[in-house]
């Protein structure tokens, strides 16, 4: 039946031949080795572009990897210290534990707009959409790579990939097994061990087990102290498996757990302690046969505030996710490679607090189903043209009292939210060393789950005060368009690459959860309700080059941001609101210079260079509302040296920021330089 | 075999040392002598090496791998002879450990038990009959550089520089009864 069906479809039957002849045998199973396809073609795979596995080089858009070499040149022990000299990434600490990541700007206390995911698990918690970077229950010795997309690719991965993504990659045990013990000791107090252990099922498999605990204090300056003095702690727990059970099908799983401390910003504009654990299970299985690469994956994930706490003692919220997802990548002759893709997720979340007299015990929660494809259609030897499309549909409902006075009762919040989003990109191979990317998408946000449906409340500004989360059924999705220009030029004589970008951004419906609402003030409570502010469009150019010689590395990128904010933070009655403030807080301009080498077999040193142009940061001011505080340029530098006794064992000092002392660098609490001791030993 | 551009910088010296009958037998040479011949680089062997670990049915253990030359054609004997060489340095290939032998184009009976085949670059009418012959035996048929693919006598053809590229020749692939993983399919060029 094939056949006919070709026959029909296809002009020659030897084109058929290979369709269904050659390719229908049985494969042996491979999920992406990325170690083998990284050393064949001498340079970084990723999938995370347009979902099917393509040489970083060739991505239709802006992307950055930060490999495991790249992380282990920062010294970093934390994430958003790994990536926060990567081309476009703005990352703002807080606390020890606590810190920001945003991607080409838009920078707000939790970043709703940036997707983070794990292997493809996404990591970002929908109750207040947010992610939790020091809860992601990974190990830094277990990271293969970090994939940064600069801008949309919600047609990829779904809601709140809206101005970024970020997938963590780990290394698969069963091509990559690691073994690695990790000590930390520095400043602040820190104390770290993790380690990672991997070991081979047979010939046909892998396992990996990794875990880590941290504690340390808080930062101790002159200024005021605005979050607990407690010892913040992390801890980790993660196994990671898979197995090939037939010679075209492996199956994998995951297991993790972890429970931290976050020491940071809220959305309330607010210096606050979010002590939260996570858990999540995940399994799926790759065919690589007659259909392509097919593949399908259920998780998940639990979130939960620990009402204990001493920051959020009166703040009881969990979020629970259900995911099951099926794809199918193949090939349609030699010029065509295809990614059919579906997705049901279910989303809830429950917010509890006996601060919250209105709309105590709300349960906010959503099914959605999702149908995407992907086409990518090789026009000729030098033209390639991408294209991927996705339809979401959404259903909210929502359980529990809500707050009088607004006109909403739950009927109100059974609401449908449809969201079409797509990528486009045109990569234009001029020659062997230069490369034209045009690229445009539509990326979309969804309304997280507090912002539409509510619940909970945290203390106020003023003692006695509480601040009441009520949602907004009218929410829409953010859309945020964005159309991207780059070129990119290999001189392979001096083994430099150089890259440059000019891009358009526009966000649509900007709302925050830390919206005062209309009729806000039913005293001592004062009511926070989003509502769509208005949109903000970003122009930006973006310049990396970087390179190496036989002993020494380096990079130097620039990005200039312009941000232009249309939002109306007036409320109706008068009230001021100053909810989000992007245009003030995305710094205009941003240099990160690197530069290290190997001083001999045994010892490496790195050096980084970071200066920030001038910011604003949303503050609260007495009384309630918001103001802006600036906060002057700042240049850092951050270093690393790495030592070798022997293959096995190496000792990393780390030092982060370590010319400025205490400085400011948010609305919070100032921070101090961080400096560390790593002893590694791996086998 | 030295590379093209020593023979310049050679022919160049003779000149500049007032031999010309030695720099115009020089340049008689290499008129007649193919210069991609010398071109096989370590890189180019490597890379063509990984990629047959891509293979479905990828082999494993010692893997006995014919390295087919143009029968009296003395250039298309030292590229072999180079490409064995490196090959012998660079064994591996995913799970398989490759034995690299060398056999003429006259005499391709000699493919009983090799599970893959490098084509030197200037097997010229012996091609398609070499890979007439291997494809008959279902082994897959390699080249450093993209010709013999277009010619579609190479199931795979690879570039290691300035940036590697693979080609697949489908057509080939198909008559060898040789297939790729798909995400391997997903990253290269087939024609």
């Amino acid at each position: 039946m094939n056949k006919n069906i070709c026959k029909r479809l296809m002009s020659t039957s030897a084109t058929c031949s290979l369709l269904f002849g050659v390719y229908a045998g049985a494969a042996s199973a491979q999920t992406i080795d990325y170690g083998s396809l990284e050393l064949l073609f001498g340079e970084a795979v990723t999938t995370s572009a347009t979902g099917k596995p393509q040489r970083a080089s060739e991505a239709p858009v802006p992307l950055e990897i930060v490999s495991a070499e790249d992380i282990q040149r920062t010294g970093a022990n934390n994430i958003p210290d790994a990536i926060q000299f990567s081309l476009g990434v703005d990352v703002v600490r807080f606390s020890t534990e606590g810190a920001e990541v945003g991607v080409r700007g838009f920078y707000s206390p939790f970043n709703s707009r940036l997707l983070v995911l794990l292997n493809g698990r996404q990591v970002y918690s929908d109750h207040f959409g947010m992610t939790f970077w020091n809860a992601i229950p990974v190990q830094m010795a277990e990271i293969r790579q970090i994939e940064i997309v600069r801008g949309p690719n919600t047609a990829l991965f779904g809601f709140n990939a809206a101005t970024g993504v970020i997938n963590i990659v780990t290394y698969d045990p069963n091509y990559e097994p690691v073994n690695e013990i990790r000590a930390i000791y520095g400043s602040q107090d820190t104390k770290e061990i993790s380690g990672v252990f991997s070991g081979k099922l047979g010939d046909k498999g892998g396992i990996s087990i990794s875990g880590s605990y941290l504690e340390g204090d808080v930062f101790d300056t002159d200024g005021p102290q605005l979050f607990p003095d407690e010892e913040p702690f992390t801890a980790a727990l993660a196994a990671r498996a898979n197995y090939q059970i037939a010679p075209n099908t492996i199956v994998d799983g995951e297991i993790t757990y972890s429970r931290t401390d976050r020491l940071g910003f809220s959305a309330v504009i607010a210096a606050q302690s979010f002590p939260v654990e996570t858990f999540s299970l995940k399994g799926g299985f790759v065919n690589d046969g007659s259909l392509g690469l097919l593949k399908g994956q259920v998780y998940y994930n639990q979130l939960s505030h620990d009402p204990n706490s001493p920051g959020l003692a009166v703040l009881e919220f969990s979020n629970d996710i259900v995911v099951a997802q099926l794809e199918d990548l193949f090939k349609i002759g030699t010029d065509h490679s295809v990614r059919l893709f579906t997705e049901y997720r279910n989303n809830s979340t429950n917010a509890d607090s006996p601060l919250n007299p209105f709309n105590d015990d709300v349960s906010t929660s959503f099914n959605s189903f999702a149908f995407a494809g992907m086409w990518d259609w090789q026009i000729s030897p030098t033209l390639n043209l991408v294209t991927s499309l996705r339809y979401d549909t959404v259903n909210f409902e929502r359980e529990g009292p809500v707050v009088p006075g607004f006109g909403l009762e739950n009927d109100d919040f059974d609401q449908n939210i449809d969201e079409i989003t797509y990528n486009a990109g045109l990569v234009w191979s001029v020659s062997d060393a230069d490369k034209i990317t045009l690229s445009a998408a539509r990326g979309a946000r969804l309304p997280s789950l507090i912002e539409f449906g509510g619940g909970g409340a945290v203390p106020g500004p003023a003692p006695g005060t509480n601040l009441v989360f009520f949602g907004n059924p009218d929410l829409p999705a953010q859309g945020v368009d964005s159309f991207n220009l780059g070129y990119t030029h290999v001189a392979n004589s001096i083994n430099t690459t150089f890259e440059a970008n000019v891009f358009f951004q526009q966000i649509n419906a900007n709302f925050t959860v830390g919206n005062l609402a209309p009729n806000a003030v039913i005293p001592p409570n004062i009511v926070l309700q989003p509502f769509d502010l208005g949109s903000s469009e970003e122009v930006g150019i973006e310049f990396k080059a970087q390179g190496s010689l036989e002993n020494v590395w380096w990079e130097l990128n620039y990005a200039y941001f312009d941000v232009d904010d249309n939002l109306n933070n007036q409320a109706p009655n008068g009230l001021f609101l100053r909810g989000l403030e992007f245009e003030a807080n995305t710094p205009k301009h941003r240099i990160n210079a690197h530069i290290g080498g190997r001083i001999s077999q045994k010892f490496e040193v790195d050096l980084f260079a970071q200066w920030v142009d001038e910011r604003g940061f949303l503050s609260r001011v007495p009384g309630g509302g918001a103001s802006l505080l600036n906060i002057d340029d700042l240049l850092t530098l951050t270093g690393r040296a790495t030592y070798k006794f022997n293959e096995n064992i190496d000792l990393t000092f780390n030092a982060q920021a370590f010319n400025k002392g205490e400085f400011r660098a948010n609305a919070g609490e100032e921070i101090e330089s961080r400096f560390f001791f790593r002893l590694g030993f791996r086998w | 075999m030295k590379p093209a551009y020593r023979y310049v910088v050679y022919i160049g010296n003779l000149i500049k040392k007032q031999y010309p009958r030695k720099a115009l037998a020089a340049v008689l040479f290499l008129s007649a002598v193919p210069l991609q011949a010398a071109d096989v680089g370590a890189k180019d062997v490597q890379v063509a090496a990984r990629s047959i670990a891509f293979l479905e049915n990828a082999p494993k253990g010692d893997t006995p791998t014919a390295i087919i030359f143009s029968a009296g054609n003395a250039t298309s004997k030292t590229e072999a002879e180079q490409i064995k060489t490196l090959l012998e340095k660079n064994s591996k290939a995913g799970k398989a450990t490759l034995k690299p032998v060398l056999v003429s184009s006259d005499a391709l009976d000699n493919l009983a038990n090799v599970k893959v085949a490098f084509l030197t670059s200037d097997l010229a009418a012996s091609g398609a009959a070499a890979f007439e012959a291997a494809a008959a035996k279902g082994i897959p048929t390699i080249s450093i550089g993209k010709a013999c693919v277009d010619a579609g006598n190479c199931v795979v053809g690879v570039i290691s520089s300035p940036k590697v590229q693979i080609f697949v020749n489908a057509a080939a692939a198909a008559k060898a009864s040789a297939s790729f993983s798909s995400a391997f399919r997903m990253m290269i060029k087939e024609i």
